[in-house]
């Protein structure tokens, strides 16, 4: 077997390993791994990120940083899909977060089996990813990478040991230190991963992993071709050939490799910014990253919420304008509803009962003439010499029940609206008889008169000869227009 | 069990909807824009829209006061001067009595003549006076400017054999429901 170099860690990039309740810090400028370790069992909500957040203010952490979960925090699988069943790719993807519990985020990964009948998924816990992350944001997004680290220790496995181009079903096991790891893939490609602890069946343990890779090969994916299977145990050990008998496929021995804290560290490290056949999977991983959830849109919020605020108030204002308008124009027709109530069926039946009698009353009231006044006035207008024999008149009164505004018929006015004076005026011997026009000026031009009679429609003159007294008779008529 | 299967299956919908930035801002907005249409714009729009109704009906009540006022002012002019009873025997006596003060002798009375006109009555009364010219016009000025409203619709005032007689046709105003107008109508305007 070929010797292989001992993995190292590349210059300026370091790694951070974390799990449920530890964090690992690792690097070439650390001799050994630092685990800072949360409280309890569990990191808390937010104290991986302030743990992570000290280390950088205390230069512990430096350059650029891969960022990796235990493998035991990884779920990475693949499943058959059902083609009868009704979904899809990213359906599956939600069945396994779903299964695994809240708080995941997911990638599906392309593989070489064919994706309508496989589903390949990389799923990890959203808060330890994004409490990472963040921890680490002082050292800009740029230099800081999350990958799998499943595929990570097997890229790092890749390199050590070549997988067989005549082979395309592999499995490859390390373990060390009671704790092991061991995957499953084709054309180069991890499929599965078993991750299994051991305490002194250290035999026993690598076979029943590699057993059991190898149902999932042949029974859940039914993978073609004869497998091989690589144990990371640096040369041909009693171990290969156990395996071989116990598993009846060929078993080879690869170059060993000490799986604990610095191995993880150095893989996660050598992936993360290297381009090549893991740029596929760095993605995946660093988008998986990427759809942590959404930032809450406070400043937004705020905004439409004053904007909201605002419109209410301005509605509100609206509203007590509309109120104090309201009760300033009740006010000032307060002694009216006082007196009839502010009811508006009752307002308006006293409308119509008070306009009717109003309408009444100013017809009866100013629509008249006043027959004192003009009989008070006759003997001032009459000349000395002329006597009345009769003054007659007369002033209807029009109102129609039916419609109390209406105005007098003009037709009916004529007729029913007149005076007549009727007087006699000395003939002198010789003389002329006066001129029926000159008295009618004389009423015309008394202001007594001229309201409301205050035209002449016509006068007539009769000459009076029989008797002691020859006079004029005279006769003159008065209309309103 | 199905309520709490439910309430969780949207709980997970609304989990995964944070992931889904662009969904997640867009469900925001409609959060936002149905708290600003079912919290400010739709409860204090239509209070709004009920204080107008309020105005409008005020505005209406103010029309229709200035109308009331306007007519009370008409209506107090002539109020304390219609009589609230339009009895025939006792305008027939009233008649009489300014015939009376007037110095007039009746010749002939026709029965006054009584007609509705919506709450109102009107009564028509016709007579014959003889007397000089001076009582004539103080009587017709006694019946015009009187305690009672009445208006002269015809007047004959006609000398015979050296004495004057007048023949009156007028007609006088009562209200059979005139207590719902207070005896003060129009006084606050006309003082």
């Amino acid at each position: 077997m070929a010797s292989t170099p001992t993995p190292r860690f590349p210059r300026r990039v370091s790694a951070v390993i974390v799990g449920r309740g530890r964090v690992t810090l690792t690097g070439r400028d650390f001799p050994a791994p630092e685990v800072l370790a949360a409280a309890s069992a569990e990191f808390a909500q937010g104290e991986l990120e302030e743990l992570l957040r000290k280390a950088v203010a205390a230069k512990r952490i430096t350059g650029r940083v891969s960022i990796g979960l235990e493998p035991s925090v990884e779920f990475f699988s693949t499943e058959r899909r059902d083609p009868m069943a009704d979904g899809n790719r990213q359906s599956m993807l939600d069945a396994l977060v779903n299964e695994l519990g809240s708080d995941k985020i997911g990638r599906e990964l392309a593989t070489s089996l064919p994706e309508e009948l496989f589903s390949t998924a990389i799923i990890v816990p959203a808060g330890l990813a994004r409490e990472a992350r963040r921890g680490l944001s002082k050292l800009g997004a740029a230099n800081v990478r999350l990958i799998s680290t499943t595929h990570a220790l097997h890229r790092l496995s890749s390199q050590t040991f070549a997988r067989r181009k005549n082979a395309p079903v592999e499995i490859r096991i390390l373990a060390a230190n009671g704790a092991g790891i061991a995957f499953l893939c084709q054309g180069g490609e991890p499929l599965a991963r078993h991750v299994f602890e051991y305490s002194q069946e250290y035999d026993f343990a690598i076979v029943s992993a590699a057993r059991r890779l190898l149902v999932v090969a042949r029974d859940s994916i039914k993978l073609e071709g004869e497998p091989l299977v690589a144990l990371h145990v640096g040369e041909e050990t009693p171990l290969v050939a156990l395996a071989m008998q116990d598993l009846g496929v060929e078993v080879v021995a690869a170059p060993a490799l000490d799986l604990g804290p610095a191995l993880v560290g150095i893989a996660l490290a050598q992936a993360a910014f290297r381009r090549g056949a893991h740029v596929n999977l760095l993605q995946a991983a660093a988008n998986a990253v990427g759809t942590e959830p959404a930032e809450f849109p406070l400043a937004g919020v705020a905004g439409v919420g004053a904007a909201l605020l605002a419109v209410a108030l301005w509605l509100n204002g609206e509203a007590s304008a509309l109120d104090t308008r309201a009760e300033n124009v009740d006010a000032e027709n307060a002694e009216i509803f006082e007196r009839f109530g502010t009811d508006l069926y009752e307002l308006r039946d006293q409308e119509q009962r008070h306009a009717f009698a109003a309408h009444l009353l100013g017809a009866f009231v100013k629509d008249r003439a006043r027959w004192a006044t003009l009989l008070m006035e006759l003997p001032r207008v009459l000349p000395q010499e002329v006597r009345m024999l009769r003054f007659e008149g007369q002033y209807a009164f029009f109102f129609t029940a039916e419609d109390p505004g209406a105005p007098p018929p003009v037709e009916e006015i004529g007729t029913n609206r007149w005076c007549e004076l009727v007087a006699a005026a000395p003939i002198a011997a010789g003389g002329s008889p006066p001129q029926a026009g000159q008295l009618g000026a004389a009423l015309q031009d008394s202001l007594v008169f001229q309201n409301p009679f205050r035209k002449v429609e016509g006068s007539r003159v009769d000459i009076i000869t029989q008797g002691d007294d020859p006079h004029a008779k005279v006769r003159i008529r008065l209309l309103t227009r | 069990m199905e309520l709490r299967q439910d309430l969780q299956g949207l709980g997970e919908r609304l989990r995964r909807l944070r992931y889904d930035p662009p969904a997640f801002r867009m469900a925001v907005a409609a959060v936002l824009v149905a708290v600003g249409m079912a919290g400010v714009t739709m409860p204090l729009g239509g209070s709004l829209e009920t204080r107008r109704a309020a105005l409008t009906l005020a505005e209406e009540r103010a029309r229709i006061a200035e109308s009331l006022r306007e007519y009370l002012d008409i209506c107090g002019m002539a109020a304390n001067r219609i009589a609230r009873e339009a009895n025939d025997v006792e305008w027939g006596g009233y008649v009489m009595e300014q015939l009376g003060r007037a110095g007039l002798r009746l010749v002939s009375q026709q029965p006054p003549e009584i007609k509705d006109l919506g709450e109102f009555r009107t009564i028509r009364f016709t007579l014959q006076a003889r007397g000089t010219y001076e009582a004539i016009t103080d009587f017709v000025d006694l019946l015009e400017r009187g305690p009672r409203l009445i208006r002269i619709e015809r007047l004959k005032v006609e000398i015979v054999n050296e004495t004057i007689e007048v023949e009156i046709e007028a007609l006088g105003l009562a209200g059979g429901n005139l207590e719902a107008i207070p005896e003060n109508l129009g006084k606050e305007d006309t003082e």
